[in-house]
């Protein structure tokens, strides 16, 4: 009964922030109305940088919840078969694109372990990842999709519904996986991604999957991004320089790079 | 319940301090955790670099033999968040690096610590715990 009644105080507590968040707040905005969200961000938890999925800690790999919100669960909608692949790339991160310097991909790029800085100009919102030098240059002025095209990150095009920035994205090239822990996509995904600002220093980032070449039913994530302290600034990763593992590790795809 | 558990996670993720995280590459991929290894040498190179910074140091094994170890930090980024900077080492510093083979059985290691000769020991930014 009293856990009951810590449980109900906790749930009262949690609907109070939601609450102040989403009614009390109002976004600074940009000469052409829209929120601002200028600044350098990154996920409030790096968990669903190892795994988007609720996890065990492990070594290497702290415990932490899924960031998938649907479908309730928290568990990937993959298609039969296609578990045993992710839980293979799991025993194989070798194979893991970010490790071998490619890009991450929509929507991992948006919860990486280093910083984002978004820019806004009233007809593009500019992404910069830190890592790999990833940049998202998202029209927001109309324009139509690129056509046949084909790429890491893809081809975004972003609108507005009220203050919340809508951004879908095409051609991705379907190689990207979704985390460290080998969930990954295929060819045909299809992202639409939401972001509004929930307060000052918070960002909350949605992505839905569409995927049915692996994923039976589309998908949610969600990862809030805080603001990082004034004195961050994005730095140069320039990943093939350092880069001294691959003679160390199992070859990828029979070769050995 | 279990969601609730989440729930709160998330909360204190949110406001609390960040989680630490892998970086550029797993841990698991390359490295052993059964296989810890304690480094004390000279320094003969360091590569303030990313997405990995490395060290280049002769150890003396206890029968006299000179041994070159490679050994892994995370990003230049990541070091320099931490406090290191592109002199932090210099070629003949003695250091004592706290560390994880690599499962191949080459003389590499990933860094947890690193002792640097005045005495300050710097978290290593690893792949097994940090990136930014």
């Amino acid at each position: 009964m009293k856990a009951d009644n810590s449980m109900k105080l906790a749930m009262l507590l949690l609907l109070s922030i939601g609450a102040a968040t989403q009614s009390d707040f109002t976004p600074p905005r940009l000469a052409d109305g829209h929120p601002n969200f200028g600044g350098i961000w990154m996920a409030a938890s790096l968990s669903a940088a190892f795994n988007v999925e609720e996890h065990g800690a492990s070594y290497g790999t702290p415990a932490g919840p899924s960031v998938i919100v649907d479908p309730p669960g928290g568990k990937l909608p993959y298609l039969p078969g296609m578990r045993e692949r992710a839980a293979d790339n799991d025993q194989h991160r070798e194979r893991d694109p970010v490790g071998q310097c490619h890009m991450h991909g929509v929507p991992r790029v948006m919860f990486p372990p280093f910083p984002l800085e978004i820019l806004q100009d009233g007809n593009y919102v500019l992404i910069l990842a830190e890592t790999e030098h990833g940049v998202r240059i998202i029209p927001t002025d109309g324009r139509p999709f690129l056509k046949d095209y084909s790429a890491w990150n893809g081809d975004s095009r972003g609108h507005w519904d009220g203050d919340t920035l809508v951004v879908e994205v095409r051609g991705l090239n379907g190689r990207g996986w979704l985390d460290q822990a080998g969930n990954f996509m295929g060819a045909g995904a299809h992202v639409v991604e939401q972001f509004r600002l929930t307060g000052k220093d918070t960002l909350d980032y949605q992505a839905t999957v569409e995927n049915p070449a692996i994923f039976s039913r589309p998908f949610t994530l969600r990862v809030p991004l805080r603001r990082r302290p004034a004195d961050v600034e994005l730095l140069e990763y320039g990943c093939i320089e350092g880069e001294r593992d691959a003679a160390h590790l199992p070859p990828v795809n029979g070769e050995k790079k | 319940m279990k969601r609730i558990v989440g729930l709160l996670l998330q909360i204190l993720c949110l406001f609390g301090s960040v989680l630490p995280a892998s970086a550029h590459h797993s841990f698991v991929a390359e490295f052993d955790d059964k296989k810890p290894v304690k480094l004390e040498g000279t320094v003969v190179r360091f590569e303030f670099m990313n997405p990995h910074s490395w060290i280049y140091l002769d150890v003396k094994n206890p029968d006299g033999a000179v041994v070159r170890w490679a050994v892994e930090t995370g990003s230049t980024n990541a070091l320099f968040r931490r406090g290191w900077r592109k002199d932090s080492l210099r070629a003949g510093d003695h250091i004592t690096v706290d560390a994880f083979r690599a499962k191949d059985g080459s003389n590499t290691a990933n860094a947890s610590t690193v002792k640097l000769p005045d005495g300050r020991q710097l978290s290593g930014a690893s792949s097994r715990e940090g990136g930014q």
